[in-house]
């Protein structure tokens, strides 16, 4: 049975207890990512864009960082109201969307952390790790089936 | 996708200066990204369907890197922000 389910309202989240716990942690991970140089999921989350232009780069990331920054902190404010609400919530298409990003975005910045670069270092993961991430792609591969219905 | 508009040519210079010449839109090859999320983020943000959606994950995914879209330079960096909102790394050239 899926996490996710379609209803007149919009997409109900069920979550187990334990399930909830366990994202709760992932809140204050991506709260604490650090500065671009000194964390590798700040790496991964703050990419260049203008490759061969260091002085364009910098001020696309002037411009929009901000706004990238803010938007991040409201889709993780999504993820906190599902786990504050003691039943099951149903979130509007925006929620919804808001929570498939957060659920990618806490991917990203493990996955820097455990030095994943090539495909084949999923091989390589201790197995906690391994079942960390694959737990939160199941997440996200359940929510992104259930957002498709809508395109 | 936008057609590439014609170039403009500048009198009394040596080059043919294609000030219009569309930005592009890069989306490169990534480790954790799901196929099943890229392809949905492409029909989201892009309005393709999903057999267009599915042939530019996977050319991402095998060549390391699709262009995704492509316009005037304003239009494909809010294209190159709604992907890394995303969580997709997405660069910009001309």
């Amino acid at each position: 049975m899926s996490h996710f389910e379609a209803t007149r309202r919009g997409i109900e989240v069920s979550l187990s207890p334990e399930e909830r716990v366990f994202l709760g942690d992932v809140l204050p991970m991506l709260a604490g990512i650090g500065a671009v140089g000194s964390d590798p999921a700040a790496d991964r989350l703050n990419v260049p864009v203008y490759l061969d232009d260091p002085e364009a780069n910098s001020e696309w990331w002037r411009l929009m960082g901000g706004d990238l920054e803010a938007a991040r902190k409201a889709d993780r404010a999504v993820l906190r109201r599902v786990l504050d609400d003691p039943g099951n919530p149903t979130l509007d298409d925006g929620e919804a969307n808001a929570l498939l990003r957060v659920i990618n975005e806490a991917r990203l910045a493990l996955g820097a952390r455990l030095g994943i670069e090539v495909d084949a270092d999923h091989d390589d993961l201790a197995e906690d790790s391994r079942q960390v991430l694959d737990y939160l792609g199941w997440l996200l591969e359940e929510l992104t089936v259930e957002l498709s219905r809508s395109l | 996708m936008t057609t590439p508009a014609a170039p403009v040519i500048v009198p009394g210079t040596d080059e043919d200066i294609d000030v219009d010449k569309p930005w592009q839109v890069v989306v490169w090859n990534d480790p954790v990204n799901t196929m099943g999320y890229v392809v949905f983020v492409f029909r989201k943000l892009f309005g393709y369907d999903e057999t267009k959606a599915t042939e530019l994950m996977l050319k991402v995914h095998y060549e390391g890197r699709a262009i995704v879209s492509d316009g005037p330079r304003e239009k494909a960096e809010i294209d190159c922000f709604r992907l890394h909102n995303h969580g997709l790394w997405a660069t910009l050239e001309q």
